[in-house]
């Protein structure tokens, strides 16, 4: 029997948009499978638009909040975003998850912020050591020439710092701090001199390659209208690189608008043989056959397939043999931090609106110690204040005008991302009885933190004020005392972890499902551990790495 | 509260002034009535007055939101909130129809009767200080009773007048003169810089 295609990819979000690019220049013929509606690069952005030529100050109208969850969201970004009364999912009782989406071509690589960070050897080596969750089958050395695929191809910009703890990478050159930035740098090295303040590293072209002008992409514009998507292509999507690099091979076939069902399972030949889809639209169902399969439906998204694979075989979900399909969902522990602002430097202001921030690096069982294992890095800027400060502050008329003329006071946040700890019990299931639209059993989330998460959060905020205050930032607040529900941070991650151990994991270290050798899942789903730096750059490579092997497994005919 | 302020007009005066700004509408007299009867409890009855009274206004204008009174007390305010200097003010920025607009188009009932509650708490406070609707002040008058209101809400929380205040603020800064001739607006400026001295730019940017 011949397959339809040589490679099936699911979902076209940051991670599917890179296998489905290594598969097809490696000669595959590959499908992409992608249950949103079809977006066209440039054309359905909406970053050409002044703020005066925007209804309604930009505001979705109040009775449509409703699908959003009751949030106030730009119309000029809603184009992005689901209307979360078509999407449910259930939580249990008193463990509110957030579960952020992004149904289009392109998923959420057109909404992220773009900070890109490598995991070191320490965060591989991390459950190892403190016996936390399955040891990944990876090392740094596996994964660091993938990084430096990646980012020459993506286009990474940032500064090298040679920390052990932040490899460095094949970065275009960095953003600029502003002053209050720098004096905060200096001063934390003064105080901490362990503490490094560099900037912000993301995915934004400030010296775009030959290989990136030839995909139509140029330089960053610091405009910050990055959500609203990019036309000059500037900041990595899989819109801007990815697909159109895979396009590029003439073995790219995209469908949009079918909702992946289930992985189909042959039990004659022990692998799988397609992917069932409903469409979206007619809710007609239909199998696409392949002889290799990539999961990248983000990482609760790929679960939810997987557990709706069942069969004789795989009664809990394809590849299910050691119960491990759904667990260990994990987030970074976020909402942690602080804010304070800086009196004087009015003479000084900036010039461009910069997609970016500063980073510090993770310090806390790193050079300092602490009473909890893993630790946390935080993200933060600095600014001065403009108009919107006018609406709440006192006085009317011409004095009013002239005051907001003049930029307000400095002042700086940072946010913590902290490393979760894998935990079995903290899973995702299908939901017994309750189904979507389309016919698909709703996804059932069931996530706490636990104690260390708990722990780190507060030290989190003690070191976020701590250095504030040492830098001279007065009115230095905590963000919040708790964290927030997990799923905030959009790095949800586990689910389908990788490990060496079959009975204790569901993929091996080449994203190969041990017990279904020609199914591969390369999104967060993957990750055996958080560690604390923003995870996409490790999706990405992660998701070549394992393209390049299943393409060599599938010509060596061993899958 | 003013009393003098509002004795110096006639019933008369008052009917036809009203009949002026309220463009000769049966609601300048019903305001003007009520403004005879000066007091505390007349002017806390009148809020809700202007309210109903306007609801029912005959010449509502089609595809609009606001009465002729109700959008001449809005342009009142946001002229007084941000005025013509030397860059044009809201009113030359076209912010109240816009806010006319989001009334249409944008907001749910509530948020609409909290506007026409904070427009009415600042025509109540113009009787109750001074005994005359807001809108028959004199600017300066206008300007000392905006001034106070803003003050008191503000520190009060007011979350109508907030959001009054806030949106005016913002529908003015967006619209093109506010971005570009009051403030520095630059839609594509380029790699950032960090550390450009203020006086090189001169003005908060707009975006
Ligand atoms: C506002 C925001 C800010 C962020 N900032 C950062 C950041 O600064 N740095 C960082 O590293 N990460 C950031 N992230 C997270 C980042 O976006 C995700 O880690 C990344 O997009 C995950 O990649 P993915 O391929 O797993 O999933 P996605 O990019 O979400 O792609 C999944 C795709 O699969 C599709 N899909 C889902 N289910 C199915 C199905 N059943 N059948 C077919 N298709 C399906 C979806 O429609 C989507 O297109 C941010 C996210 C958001 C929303
Ligand atoms: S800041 Fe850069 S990446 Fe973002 S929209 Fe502007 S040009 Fe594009």
């Amino acid at each position: 029997m011949t397959a339809d295609f040589d490679a099936i990819v699911v979902g076209s979000g940051m991670s599917g948009g890179w296998a489905a690019k290594e598969l097809a220049e490696r000669g595959l013929k590959t499908l992409v499978i992608e249950r949103g509606r079809h977006i066209e690069h440039g054309t359905d952005y909406t970053d050409f638009k002044a703020p005066w030529e925007l209804p309604n100050l930009d505001a979705v109208p109040e009775r449509e909040q409703v699908h959003y969850g009751g949030r106030v969201i730009a119309a000029s970004t809603a184009h992005f975003r689901i209307k979360e009364d078509d999407h449910p999912y259930s939580v249990a009782e008193g463990k509110p998850f957030r579960w952020f989406r992004g149904y289009h071509l392109g998923g959420r690589s057109l909404m992220w912020a773009r900070q890109s960070y490598r995991m070191s050897e320490m965060d591989f080596e991390a459950n190892k050591k403190d016996g936390h969750g399955n040891d990944w089958p990876i090392r740094y050395a596996d994964l660091a020439p993938w990084y430096d695929h990646v980012e020459r191809f993506a286009g990474i910009s940032g500064q090298a710092e040679g920390l052990p703890q932040l490899p460095d990478g094949q970065f275009q050159p960095p953003m600029e701090l502003n002053c209050v930035e720098e004096i905060f740098r200096d001063r934390l090295h003064e105080t901490f001199p362990t503490r490094r303040l560099t900037i912000g590293r993301c995915a934004h072209l400030t010296a775009p390659t030959a290989e990136q002008q030839a995909l139509g992409r140029g330089p960053c514009q610091s405009r910050s209208l990055c959500s609203r998507g990019c036309s000059y292509g500037a900041y990595f999507s899989s819109l801007s690189a990815t697909l159109p690099a895979a396009r590029k091979t003439g073995n790219l076939t995209i469908v949009t608008d079918e909702i992946g069902h289930s992985v189909v399972y042959d039990v004659a030949t022990g692998k799988a043989s397609g992917v069932r889809v409903v469409d979206a639209i007619t809710r007609e169902h239909r199998v696409y056959t392949g002889r290799i399969i990539f999961l990248c439906a983000s990482a609760i998204g790929s679960a939810h397939i997987m557990l709706n694979s069942r069969s004789e075989r795989f009664p809990t979900g394809i590849a299910n043999s050691s119960d491990m399909l759904g667990r260990n969902l994990m987030d970074h522990v976020s909402g942690l931090g602080a804010g304070g602002y800086m009196p004087g430097y009015t003479d000084q202001y900036y010039k461009g609106r910069r997609p970016n921030g500063f980073y510090i690096p993770r310090f806390r069982n790193v050079t300092e110690d602490a009473d909890f294992v893993r630790g946390y890095g935080f993200q933060g800027g600095a600014s001065r204040g403009d108009w919107r400060r006018g609406g709440g502050q006192a006085g009317i008329g011409a004095a009013l005008k002239q005051d907001l003329r003049k930029p307000g006071g400095w002042s700086v946040w940072l946010a913590g991302f902290g490393e979760m700890l894998p935990n079995p019990d903290n899973r995702v299931t299908l939901h017994p009885t309750k189904v979507d639209k389309w016919g698909i059993p709703l996804l059932h989330i069931d996530c706490a933190y636990g104690k260390n998460d708990l722990k780190m959060a507060r030290q989190a905020n003690r070191d976020a004020v701590e250095m504030l205050q040492a830098a001279g930032f007065q009115g230095v607040n905590e963000r919040k005392a708790e964290p927030d529900e997990p799923g905030r941070a959009i790095h949800e991650m586990g689910t389908v972890g990788m490990g060496r151990d079959p009975g204790t994991s569901v993929l091996n270290g080449f994203n190969q499902a041990h017990d279904v050798p020609n199914l591969f899942v390369t999104d967060g789903a993957c990750m055996a551990s958080t560690a604390c730096q923003n995870p996409s750059l490790t999706y990405m490579a992660i998701s070549a790495r394992a393209a390049h092997y299943a393409a060599e497994f599938l010509k060596e005919g061993k899958i | 509260m003013s009393i003098s302020r509002y004795s110096g007009f006639s019933r008369r005066q008052l009917l036809s002034g009203g009949a002026r700004i309220a463009g000769g509408i049966a609601v300048g007299g019903g305001l003007a009535a009520c403004a005879d009867s000066a007091g505390q409890e007349a002017s806390d009855g009148l809020a809700a007055r202007l309210d109903t009274l306007t609801t029912r206004d005959a010449l509502r204008r089609p595809g609009h939101f606001f009465s002729i009174a109700q959008f001449r007390l809005l342009e009142r305010i946001s002229d007084l909130i941000m005025p013509e200097t030397d860059t044009p003010g809201a009113l030359a920025a076209g912010v109240p129809q816009l806010i006319d607009r989001m009334m249409v188009t944008w907001a749910l009932p509530e948020t609409r009767s909290d506007w026409l509650a904070g427009l009415a708490a600042i025509d109540a406070r113009a009787r109750r200080e001074h005994g005359v609707a807001f809108a028959r002040l004199e600017p300066d008058t206008q300007f000392d009773v905006l001034s106070r209101h803003d003050g008191e809400a503000l520190s009060a929380s007011d979350r109508a007048y907030r959001q009054m205040k806030s949106t005016i603020v913002e529908a003015y800064y967006c619209s093109e003169p506010g971005a570009t001739e009051e403030l520095r607006y630059d839609p594509v400026p380029g790699p950032y810089r960090g550390c450009v001295p203020f006086d090189e730019i001169g003005r908060t940017w707009a975006t």
